[in-house]
């Protein structure tokens, strides 16, 4: 699909290194990144979606979240959408689970 | 399918392949042959690049069958296809200020390829 | 399942998930993560304890140390480096690393003529097993896009200074094939054991955005 992610060859966005970049830096740069990780690994492997799925469903990511929202951000909202689309979970006790947990913080 | 640490740990050092082999009929293109690259636009998933659509190309490599990733984004696992490496001048991509030895390659399945005669390019 | 009420049921769920990501994706993403993983775990479709396993193997286990070992093989040993240039996953797998982003490897070779680089424009692919996880800059934009296009400019800001003469390789990572490049052995390293070699393999050279340290910088 012809979204924001097939931006080969775009203009404008930047330098690619940081300041002061050393050639190293974690895998994960925080618990939730690894979790999310996982859980990208521990469903792709369960069978609950292909790589293509996974793909094409982070590119339905609107593109003001896709060029703003960090990777791992990225894939929560890719995995998120392949859950409900495939009926794996309702949309309604997924927002009620993101409302209790996300008050909570 | 559930698994447990172990068998998680398992199944990411098998890894799993779409590959097909032994193919399942001859390959369309073969090493050396010039191509051009289709301009399909699907409002679905594709491998095909929008800066890489409409150019020409030469196929330096024939990878094998696989899973062909358009049709598998629908659901559809049923149609593998060869995947080739291409060549693509950088001239051809982005035009004559690029320089003239510097390539892009990058892989293409049968159903991105059109066959072109060796002036065409 | 099959006719009109799937096609309902399917519309409806993609609908659902649409307004799902919209209305509740700016909540805290730690506690959406959480969400995820709780409803995950409970429904016993996921064990936890698998997830602390895959986290360990990708945050301590696997990662560019691993290419290194393959580099530091092809340079002190010309035959393995003929094996690895025609069947990369099987040389790859003569010293253990497999598995998952490896499955169908392709290594190229830098030379005194021509200088490969790896990207994967649409995404983020790249060899897990002897690579471990991208950083960060790979996967981001700028990276992404600039580097099909403009390849030396890339390097230059990577301290990468290459003559004009040479050949530049841009590789797109847009199939199943993942691409690690073999990096210049450096002047100065004759003699040196593998684990020496090894640590003079950075894993931006084998991205291609740098060249391997010369020994005394290592």
């Amino acid at each position: 699909m012809n979204s924001v992610h097939d931006s080969g060859g775009a203009h404008g966005f930047g330098r690619i290194i940081p300041e002061g970049y050393d050639g190293k830096e974690p895998a994960f740069k925080s618990e939730w990144e690894r979790r999310m990780f996982a859980l990208f690994i521990t469903t792709i492997v369960g069978g609950m979606f292909t790589d293509e799925d996974f793909r094409q469903s982070r590119e339905k990511l609107e593109p003001v979240r896709y060029l703003t929202r960090s990777y791992y951000e990225q894939w929560w909202f890719a995995v998120s959408r392949l859950m409900v689309e495939k009926g794996i979970l309702s949309a309604e006790e997924y927002e009620r689970e993101i409302i209790r947990l996300g008050g909570a913080s | 399918m559930t698994y447990g640490p172990e068998t998680m740990r398992e199944l990411i050092m098998m890894g799993a392949n779409t590959k097909v082999d032994p193919p399942t009929r001859p390959a369309e293109f073969a090493v050396g042959q010039s191509v051009l690259t289709r301009n399909i636009n699907p409002s679905t998933h594709t491998r095909l690049p929008r800066y890489c659509r409409g150019k020409r190309g030469e196929i330096v490599r024939v990878h094998g069958m696989y899973a062909y990733p358009d049709r598998r984004a629908l659901g559809d696992e049923t149609t593998p296809e060869y995947c080739y490496s291409v060549r693509f001048s950088m001239r051809e991509l982005w035009g004559d200020d690029a320089p003239e030895r510097d390539g892009l390659f990058i892989d293409m399945w049968d159903s991105y390829l059109l066959p072109i005669a060796e002036d065409a390019r | 399942m099959s006719g009109d009420h799937d096609d309902h049921h399917h519309h409806h769920h993609h609908h659902d998930a649409e307004k799902l990501l919209t209305d509740i994706g700016d909540v805290d993403i730690s506690a959406r993560v959480k969400a995820l993983e709780e409803l995950l775990s409970s429904k016993g479709l996921i064990d936890p304890k698998a997830l602390d396993a895959v986290v360990d193997l990708y945050e301590n286990q696997i990662g560019p140390r691993n290419g290194a070992q393959v580099v530091a093989r092809a340079w002190a040993d010309p035959a393995y480096k003929a094996r690895l240039l025609t069947d990369a996953t099987a040389a790859i797998a003569e010293l253990g690393f497999t598995g998952a982003q490896g499955e169908n490897m392709v290594v190229v070779e830098n030379t005194a003529e021509v200088h490969n680089l790896v990207v994967c424009t649409l995404c983020s692919c790249y060899p897990w097993p002897v690579m471990g996880l991208p950083p960060v800059w790979y996967k981001s934009m700028p990276y992404r896009t600039r580097v099909v296009r403009d390849p030396r400019s890339v390097l230059e800001e990577f301290g990468t200074f290459l003559p004009t003469s040479m050949e530049i390789r841009v590789w797109d990572s847009n199939s199943e094939i993942r691409y690690m490049i073999l990096p210049r052995r450096p002047e100065g390293t004759d003699g040196m054991d593998e684990s020496a070699l090894a640590a003079l393999v950075t894993r931006d050279s084998m991205i291609g955005v740098t060249e391997a340290f010369p020994p005394e910088a290592a």
